[in-house]
């Protein structure tokens, strides 16, 4: 297990190095049989500072995305988003762990939004489901505002890999929190880090 | 080395707000084979890169591809996207690499399916599976009026990053579409296409509406047509290139209830992607059995009605009918599916679902599927589920005519961070069972074991692990149908994000 998870960090790196210096690999070798000459050095040098930026300047920013709401009706992120927290979940109607972890989201929302936590669910059914998820929403008693994604535009942009994905940006439009999939306790989780961040938030509002 | 360069300016472009920066990583990782495949072991890595700079209203974005495997003259390393946006807050811009959608998809639809990676049988190379527009996009929105002005080519996914350029984009489009919002919830669109490819010219027009009525019920309607060559003016018959498409749907209580139908001939552009009216599936067998819609001739409908409790329970009942004429013979799909959920107590839910179809463009007939789904929730985060399917189905032309599918998968998971799974397959379909390499049909059922593994190790990184036998086929994600090859060995994935 140790292995596998030492090769996947090592993985990592070399794929980062690999896209800046295709020619230190020789396509004829494996993977692994690096020829550390000086183009190799200075691509080590730009994965750590990449690893340096990933792990001390973590949170892109939230782009100020319109997208059409469930009445039809385009609608931007500043127009939806919380006072303190913006909760957003991006999910479709074929994934299970999303319908799975909705009615959870939907307890949170009932409350936290009264605490300046907004929720918006994000849909990427694409077109092929869009008819179906006014009814669906509604059925699992959604309350917050549902987007579609169509293109996944938004997805794309934000980096979203994973169904779903939870991120959660703060009043200054900072991506704080960024979690993909669902396993049954998750919601126990974001409800901690909610808590966590309202009272950093209070903490800021004091100062 | 014009790569790198790219690179090294982009970040440090970004220098003095490192908070602007996103970075996507996806990198895979296979030591294994397609089954029956030689040699057998062929290792392949592919790595993806998305870099997006935002400075105030204005987003630079770049992606680069790379893929590797020993021994092997396909490895390629191509910054495919490349993009700058502009967007405020009734205008959007965007020079390069983007994506757009006209309509419903009618006339064009561009999409990514972030995270998907797609492997060309043919050449076995793998690339990123998204289908984009390189050129220029204008759009102002407001609350009365949108409009959309695009030109560009679209991409043809069909073809790896390493294929030349022109024969990934080989049509020139150029598209405006507006959409008018003069009475409270009601909107009148219309859309106009240009495509040239090879001195070709070809118009097309579309027409939408779309309301909210009273009792939460939508419409939507949208027609769309080739203009010229002698095409009559909303004509639905055979003679003319178009494609209709209308839908429906309401809520009552805890009752919804969504209605579609299509009609489209000799509407296949490359860059479209009119809503196919296929259900997708969250079942595997059924997911796996999924029909490809046809674009050049097919009629269709589909009614799906959802029920959910104030207790938890659900139940989703589906049915879809597509007919179409591909060589001019008709073949008719057709799907009944019911799904219950039960929610047993707060920690455990149970879900069974029926499935009856018949596909006559794949010669299978009398389909039925069954699943068990049982998920229970434990103290300390911990949880876990069981999912039981099986299907059965004849086809005539195959030594065996009886075909039974088995699906057995079990997870575990420890909230935020771990799951594992092992998921096992077993078919009696003699076009799994036979080994292409020998000349012999072998008619023995075949088996697929394999086990997964996630880990968040943070916000930051995502690890999965797949190691064993996977069975492919056909996959749906976000409404894209793929093949997925049959992969055997040790497959990583790392995803970084930040």
């Amino acid at each position: 297990m140790l292995f596998v998870f030492g090769c996947v960090h090592e993985c990592q790196a070399i794929c980062i190095l690999k896209f800046c210096a295709p020619k230190t690999f020789s396509t004829r070798t494996s993977f692994f049989q690096m020829n550390l000459n000086e183009g190799a050095m200075r691509n080590i040098i730009f994965a750590i500072f990449l690893f340096i930026v990933a792990t001390t300047a973590f949170a892109g920013k939230m782009p100020n995305f319109r997208l059409q709401n469930l009445d039809n009706k385009t609608v931007s992120y500043s127009q939806l988003k919380g006072k303190k927290l913006t909760v957003i979940d991006f999910w479709a109607t074929w994934c299970k762990p999303c319908v799975r972890s909705i009615p959870k989201l939907v307890k949170l929302h009932e409350q936290y939004e009264k605490q300046g936590v907004q929720f918006i669910g994000v849909n990427v059914d694409g077109t092929r489901n869009q008819p179906k998820v006014k009814p669906f929403a509604r059925s699992l008693k959604i309350a917050y505002p549902v987007l579609f994604d169509l293109n996944n535009d938004l997805m794309n942009k934000l980096k979203v890999t994973a169904m779903p994905t939870l991120i959660i940006a703060n009043a200054e439009d900072e991506i704080v929190f960024f979690h993909q999939g669902y396993r049954p306790g998750d919601e126990k989780t974001l409800e901690e880090e909610i808590k966590k961040l309202l009272a950093a938030a209070e903490r800021a509002d004091e100062k | 080395m014009k790569n790198r360069l790219f690179i090294w300016l982009f970040i440090f472009g970004a220098g003095r707000a490192w908070a602007q920066l996103a970075i996507g990583n996806t990198a895979e990782y296979q030591v294994g084979n397609l089954p029956f495949e030689k040699p057998n072991d062929l290792t392949a890595f592919y790595n993806q890169l998305n870099l997006s700079y935002q400075w105030r209203d204005w987003r630079g974005n770049i992606k680069l591809e790379r893929f590797q495997r020993p021994r092997n003259d396909k490895d390629y390393t191509e910054l495919t996207q490349r993009s700058l946006q502009y967007a405020n807050r009734n205008f959007n811009l965007a020079l390069g690499n983007f994506y757009e959608i006209i309509g419903r998809g009618l006339l064009l639809r561009s999409y990514e399916i972030p995270g998907a990676i797609l492997e060309n049988p043919g050449q076995r190379i793998r690339y990123g599976f998204y289908r984009d527009i390189d050129g220029a996009l204008l759009k102002y929105q407001s609350e009365r009026l949108d409009l959309k002005l695009l030109r560009g080519k679209p991409l043809l996914n069909t073809f790896p990053p390493n294929f030349a350029g022109d024969l990934r984009r080989r049509h020139l489009v150029d598209a405006v579409e507006t959409k008018l919002r003069l009475i409270p919830d009601w909107a009148a669109g219309g859309a106009y296409l240009r495509d040239r490819r090879g001195g070709k010219l070809k118009e097309y027009g579309a027409v939408s509406l779309s309301g909210n009525l009273p009792h939460e019920i939508q419409l939507y309607a949208e027609y769309a047509q080739r203009l010229g060559g002698g095409n009559k003016r909303f004509d639905l018959s055979d003679r003319s290139s178009h494609a209709f498409y209308t839908s429906v749907n309401f809520v009552a209580g805890p009752f919804g209830l969504s209605a579609e139908f299509k009609d489209y001939n000799d509407f296949f552009l490359q860059y479209n992607d009119p809503p196919p009216l296929i259900k997708e599936h969250p079942y595997a067998v059924l997911n796996r059995s999924t029909h490809f819609i046809e674009p050049r001739n097919e009629t269709g409908w589909q009614m799906e009605i959802f029920l959910n409790t104030a207790q938890g329970h659900t139940a989703v009942f589906n049915w879809t009918r597509a007919d179409s004429r591909p060589f001019q013979k008709n073949n008719r799909f057709e799907e009944w599916f019911a799904e219950f959920g039960y929610a047993l107590d707060e920690q455990t839910t149970v879900k069974t679902f029926f499935d009856r179809s018949e596909d006559q463009l794949l010669f299978e007939k009398n389909r039925y599927a069954a699943g068990l789904y049982l998920e229970r929730e434990w103290p300390q985060q911990l949880g876990t589920s069981l999912d039981l399917e099986y299907q059965t189905f004849t086809r005539d032309f195959t030594p065996s005519h009886q075909v039974k599918n088995y699906i057995a998968t079990m997870t575990v998971s420890k909230a935020p961070r771990l799951s594992a799974g092992v998921i096992w397959e077993r078919t009696t379909d003699p076009l799994q069972t036979d080994n292409p390499q020998t000349a012999a049909a072998e008619t023995k059922p075949r088996h697929w074991l394999g086990y997964t593994l996630g880990y968040q190790f943070s916000n930051h990184y995502l690890i999965n692990l797949f190691y064993g036998k996977r069975r492919g086929g056909p996959a749906c994600t976000s409404g894209i149908c793929y093949e997925v090859l049959d992969f055997e060995g040790l497959e990583i994935r790392a995803n970084l994000t930040f």
